[in-house]
């Protein structure tokens, strides 16, 4: 199989004010990858994602999806591009005023002319995929953090996108409702195949679910590669932000056990 | 310093207003029309609104007509009231009053809702699903300014003329044939129409800037309360200086 590189992030620099957030930042992710941004509060991690959507624009670089810069598109061409990529939200960001299933068709009565009976089909389909299921008339408010999350990405995958960004997915929520969400994260790539892009603070989503993982501090890209790599990493920044609550080889000895059994708890 | 400082951003949200309300009229006209969008907004503006308008359009018509009354009885003119009463409420107070209390109702709930969306990233969200907010959201709202604060304005005129009627004839015992031939002498559709045109100005000002204010929301929660405080003051001077120059050129 040819790898072949679905988003590409060149050179990217981005100022509020007097505030430089990025700083020529550079990488690129391939088709299918369960690729992590790891990184402390407030490097910019958002305004990374946000950049990859088209939501803000660089001050200087570009983001090419599958070749086509996203920040040049116009009219029909920049349509067709963003309805490539979803993104997942830190709290959702449900249409309140709307029903779990209204938020769920929003994107399928606006980009397709489907019968009723063929929308109630595809959102019941996305609700199972993230094994929510008979809560189609419940109104945003009603369901507690995790489940809000879930019907995010229920109505992210409404268009079948190539590409899923997902902002600070567990952030906030218990450890096993973490543990929920980052299976669901790694079940959503493996059955649909979709390209993955992870925000997280979570350590062990990432030593346990990252193809690669990249780390940004300081307005750049300070580390790229497979948490095999992060691991032994001379970055005294990153050794900090991974062991910042455990010693090194005890971390090393749980990541060993946790990549070969596949869960901390079995 | 400061005062430079306001100035700039003076300029510079009258310059994103503006163009704002370029963007919107570019996607008025352009499908999907979303008719369902526009008629809920239309339901919610009208209903929001109209017992409050109801009230005071009423009470404006009963007060215009005791205070008249005891100036023009010195002339023994009390037979005019009602005209004065009808082409008052028509060409000014009908309208600014419609357009006060809408700003009060249904601007501070759609600057409220636009900037909960904003901070709570469902703005974001409805542009990541490659649909335009300002089509989605602001089209129909806009609409609904122009369309919805005539009709507002048409219950007022005409509250505010049963009130003074009522105010004329029940209480001061004003010859009721007299009193409703003078009001149709001395009243025109002109001052019905230029009173109509006004409050469509208002409307859309009111509408554009509670929009742009919610969009423009920044800081969560006490973003959302700054940005509907002063979406219901600028929209409130708005349409006073705004009612001065219409004024002006109309008549
Ligand atoms: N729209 C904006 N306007 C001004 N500053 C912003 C904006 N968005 C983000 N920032 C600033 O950029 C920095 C990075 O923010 P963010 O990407 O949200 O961090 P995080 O890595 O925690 O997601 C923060 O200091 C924030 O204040
Ligand atoms: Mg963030």
């Amino acid at each position: 199989m040819v790898e072949e590189t679905v988003i590409q992030v060149i050179n990217l620099y981005k100022s509020f004010g007097k505030q430089q957030v990025l700083k020529g930042v550079s990488f690129s992710v391939k088709k299918g990858e369960l690729f992590y941004i790891i990184g402390k509060s407030g490097e910019g991690k958002s305004v990374l994602l946000k950049h990859i959507v088209g939501l803000i624009t660089p001050d200087k670089g570009k983001v090419l999806i599958e070749g086509m810069d996203i920040h040049q598109a116009t009219g029909v061409d920049a349509l067709k591009l963003r309805r490539k990529i979803g993104m997942v939200f830190q709290y959702g960001a449900l249409f309140d005023s709307m029903t779990v299933y209204e938020n769920i068709a929003f994107p399928l009565r606006e980009h397709f002319s489907l019968s009723e009976k063929e929308i109630a089909e595809i959102v019941k389909e996305k609700l199972a995929l993230v094994e929510l299921e008979g809560i189609e008339r419940k109104m945003p408010s009603e369901l507690s953090g995790g489940m809000r999350k879930r019907v995010a990405l229920a109505r992210a995958l409404a268009l079948n996108p190539g590409i899923l960004l997902y902002d600070e997915p567990t952030t906030g929520l218990d450890p096993l409702l973490t543990e929920e969400i980052d299976n669901l994260i790694k079940d959503t790539r493996d059955k649909t195949g979709v390209t993955s892009v992870v925000v997280s603070h979570d350590i062990w989503s990432v030593i346990k679910f990252a193809d690669r993982v990249a780390y940004l501090a300081n307005g750049r890209i300070e580390f790229i590669g497979t948490p095999e790599e992060m691991l032994e990493t001379d970055n005294q920044m990153l050794k900090r932000f991974i062991c910042a609550r455990l010693e090194d080889k005890l971390m090393t000895s749980l990541f060993n056990a946790c990549r070969s059994r596949g869960s901390c708890t079995s | 310093m400061n005062v430079l400082r306001a100035i700039y951003n003076f300029i510079f949200e009258l310059g994103d207003t503006a163009l704002l309300f370029l963007k919107a009229l570019y996607w008025s006209f352009r499908p999907p029309y979303r008719w369902r969008e526009l008629f809920k907004q239309m339901e919610k503006f009208g209903v929001s609104s109209v017992s409050v308008v109801f009230i005071t359009s009423l009470f404006t018509g009963m007060v215009l007509a005791l205070e008249t009354y005891t100036g023009l009885k010195k002339f023994n003119a009390e037979s005019v009231i009602g005209s004065i009463v009808a082409v008052s409420m028509f060409r000014e107070l009908g309208p600014v009053l419609t357009a006060l209390v809408v700003t009060g109702r249904a601007g501070s709930a759609m600057a409220a809702e636009l900037g909960t969306m904003r901070v709570t990233e469902q703005i974001d969200a409805m542009y990541t699903m490659a649909v335009d907010p300002i089509h989605y959201l602001v089209v129909p709202r806009l609409i609904t300014g122009v369309t919805m604060l005539p009709v507002l304005t048409v219950i007022s005129d005409l509250l505010g003329v049963i009130g003074g009627y009522f105010v004329s004839i029940v209480l001061l015992k004003i010859n009721s044939h007299t009193y409703i031939r003078q009001m149709l002498n001395h009243t025109d559709l002109h001052d019905l129409y230029s009173g109509l045109v006004k409050a469509a100005v208002f409307g859309l000002l009111i509408s554009l800037i509670c929009c742009y204010k919610g969009l423009s929301t920044k800081g969560g929660a006490e973003g959302v309360g700054r940005s509907t405080t002063q979406a219901v003051v600028i929209s409130s001077v708005v349409v006073l200086v705004a009612d001065y120059f219409l004024t002006a050129f109309m008549f």
